[in-house]
């Protein structure tokens, strides 16, 4: 069996230090995107969510011959959710009279994947996974699976969420936002992450990805024992996970005291690094891909760090309805 | 003999029927299930023509039980009536260690239409509005444990969804998978339709040169799949075989498909060559045909251009249950099941008048025929292109 690669990362976020006191919510700043393929005018008609999947995904494929590219795979777990909005609220305002159908076109989740096919002339493979949290996993793992069976070589992975005013003004009311700023002091936000999956190791390879897994939080055993479980399908214990980048939908530490096999292993929590957004995880990705390649941490964002050993094997665990674990081995 | 992908369930409800046996009598009887529209209230109700399920909300909850969550969406409901079918089918009580991938376009649009912008502070009416909770409450009325995730890629939603659950078995992942899909008609895609001037105010007529549109449908289509190296150990009937499937990308216009079908084209030639399969081994062709100018025409170009002086039979049963969207390749599916079954082509009903460039004709009545390999496209915005290739349950051996 083929193993898989990642060779290229590229991710847009809102980071907790862009936060003012106050803010519940918080949108990304994106710099301008200046690449040949793109005229300005182009990039004044897409939504931010398409914005910001071109932006990643350009940077991601930049080293890569766009010829070899097998397809293009996108999670997102609230879609287009600027032009679903504006539709929405055409159909109420105008009386379902007299309609543009703009909005509605650009409404569909695969708008991100099309587009970004669209752009780079890329007429492979072309997915769009839907599922809250996990929705980049679930598009990894299609990923995973075809360049393990050599089903295709090289595929564009990524995920991106956007914020809408109309629906942060819906949900809003709701005070959900402001009272998870007040206990994890970070702001809802957006954000998108691409990466290049493949089964060919270049001069630009960062890491393995050695497996992954996903099921539901529900199960019987305890998330550690399902941890314990993958672990020991890829013949690795507990001690020879050198770091695990964590994130929960829940407030709660997942890695609490009753987890005794992972009481000495290095944990980063990386929502208290990177604003949340469903797909946030692509953050994680990224973080786990970087502590790989530099075998050290930025300064702040080691609670837990301990410091002695290097960074070979990389567990990145995302904790909710349902689980999610990828692990990263060094190249 | 390598590892295969059986079917061994099938459940569905559309306009024309609440299983798969209705819908069998109504494809047979030509008995179509177009009508005005009538549960949803607004300028198209009473007006527009849709393949409508005939059930209420409601209605549809009565059946499915108690158990279901408050303001679930209509897709989740559709869902989990074709969903219990087609477990019921495989003889499977409890969906226990199988992933669960739902194809889905409009997700829980339709129910939180209904209360946007005013959404009570109702966490959870908000919460209905994504893809992932349609998928959510279907696995959580089918007591599923494992994986449920859903695709979203417009009208290939369930085509792709039926091929991702194909590779989970092939990589040895699963041994067995439900997967299918769902779409609800809502306010939201019978106004993004007509704003796009898509649908057709009379009865929808596939491939026909007189042709003015779509009928929007709504209805689910679902499929249990087992690893054939499973079903060893446990024998079941096996309805057919998903012997290939292929997902390409039209990259012309995020709307409309490309003069030549160029999308359309690469995904049949890549379904046909993962069966290991030539053209003139498919024997019919369940069309995508959505009765709009475009598709019909870049269609069949593609399927001229890839098949050259031998087509097929092939037909487009939208003209039966309208164009349900994300649910379409679930859906379509079974009748390309159905037409292995019974060794059937289905009519493609209206059909008068040949168009020209490309002059093909699909079948317009049923053609009883040998039937081995059944191919079935879907197509969708965003340039998305998926083939299915259904084969006879002798055909592998």
């Amino acid at each position: 069996m083929n193993k898989v690669y990642i060779n290229a990362a590229s991710i847009c976020v809102a980071t907790p230090n862009q936060q003012d006191a106050t803010g519940s919510w918080l949108k990304v700043d994106l710099p301008k995107i200046t690449n040949k393929l793109l005229s300005p005018n182009a990039t004044r008609r897409m939504s931010k969510a398409v914005k910001m999947g071109i932006f990643c995904s350009l940077e991601a494929v930049n080293h890569l011959d766009a010829a070899t590219l097998d397809g293009i795979l996108v999670g997102s777990s609230k879609g287009c959710l600027i032009d679903s909005d504006k539709f929405l609220q055409s159909i109420v305002e105008q009386q379902e009279e007299f309609l543009s159908p703009t909005p509605f076109i650009q409404s569909t989740h695969n708008t991100v994947a099309g587009q970004i096919a669209l752009l780079i002339k890329n007429r492979g493979y072309n997915m769009t996974y839907s599922q809250g949290r996990i929705s980049f996993e679930s598009a990894v793992l299609d990923a995973y699976i075809q360049l393990k069976m050599n089903e295709r070589n090289t595929l564009l992975v990524g995920a991106v969420d956007e914020l809408s005013d109309i629906s942060i003004k819906i949900s809003s009311a709701l005070d959900e936002a402001a009272s998870q700023y007040k206990t994890t002091g970070s702001s809802q936000s957006e954000g998108a992450g691409f990466f290049v999956f493949s089964n060919l190791q270049d001069q630009h390879t960062r890491a393995e990805l050695t497996d992954i897994s996903i099921y539901p939080a529900t199960t019987k055993l305890s998330s550690e024992d399902q941890v314990l479980a993958f672990l020991k399908k890829n013949d690795l214990s507990a001690e020879q996970i050198d770091a695990i980048v964590y994130g929960s939908e829940n407030t709660e530490n997942p890695f609490d005291t009753s987890w005794t096999n992972f009481n000495k292993t290095t944990k980063i929590n990386y929502q208290l690094l990177v604003c949340r957004f469903d797909t946030d995880v692509v953050f994680a990705l990224d973080l786990a891909l970087k502590l790989l390649h530099h075998q050290t941490l930025v300064p702040k964002s080691s609670p837990t760090e301990n410091g002695s050993r290097s960074y070979q094997k990389i567990l990145i665990c995302n904790f909710g309805e349902q689980n999610s674990l990828m692990l990263l081995s060094g190249c | 003999m390598r590892n295969a992908v059986a079917v061994t369930g099938m459940g569905m409800i559309t306009a024309i029927g609440d299983d798969v046996a209705q819908n069998y009598h109504s494809l047979l009887q030509k008995q179509h299930g177009i009508k005005t529209l009538q549960h949803i209230s607004g300028k198209h109700q009473h007006q527009t023509l849709v393949g409508e399920v005939a059930w209420t909300d409601a209605e549809l909850i009565e059946k499915l039980g108690p158990e279901v969550p408050k303001n679930s969406s209509r897709t989740s409901l559709l869902a989990a009536i074709a969903a219990r079918e087609a477990l019921s089918q495989a003889g499977i009580t409890v969906a226990e260690n199988m992933p669960i991938i739902l194809g889905t376009s409009v997700g829980g649009m339709d129910i939180f239409e209904q209360h946007f912008p005013y959404l009570l502070q109702d966490s959870q009416l908000i919460q209905r509005r994504d893809v992932g909770d349609s998928s959510r409450v279907l696995a959580q009325l089918l007591g599923s444990n494992s994986l449920v995730t859903s695709i979203s890629t417009a009208c290939s939603s369930a085509a792709n969804a039926i091929a991702f659950g194909a590779r989970l078995i092939l990589s040895g992942r699963a041994d067995r998978v439900l997967v299918g899909g769902s779409d609800a008609l809502s306010r939201f895609t019978i106004n993004g339709f007509d704003s796009l001037m898509l649908l057709s105010n009379e009865l929808n007529r596939p491939f026909d040169a007189n042709r003015n549109g779509l009928n929007l449908g709504e209805g689910a289509g679902f499929l249990v799949l087992e690893s054939t190296e499973s079903l060893k150990k446990t024998a079941k009937p096996i309805l057919g075989y998903l012997s290939g499937f292929s997902n390409a990308n039209d990259a012309f216009h995020q709307t409309s498909t490309s003069e030549h079908g160029e999308g359309a084209y690469l995904a049949m030639k890549q379904a046909l060559a993962s069966a290991a399969l030539t053209p003139r081994a498919i024997d019919y062709i369940n069309a995508h045909g959505t009765a709009t100018e475009n598709n019909d025409r870049t269609e069949a170009t593609a399927i001229l251009h890839l098949f050259k002086d031998q087509i097929p039979p092939f037909s487009s049963t939208k003209a039966y249950t309208g164009h349900t969207l994300g649910a379409s390749a679930g859906i379509e599916a079974i009748y390309a099941l159905l037409a292995l079954q019974q060794q059937l082509a289905f009519a493609n009903l209206r059909f008068e008048n040949t168009m020209d460039q490309p002059a093909l004709k699909p079948i317009a009545d049923h053609q009883p025929t040998a039937i081995r390999h059944v191919l079935s496209n879907s197509f969708g915005f965003g340039g998305n292109c998926s083939t299915l290739i259904f084969s006879h349950e002798q055909s592998l051996y």
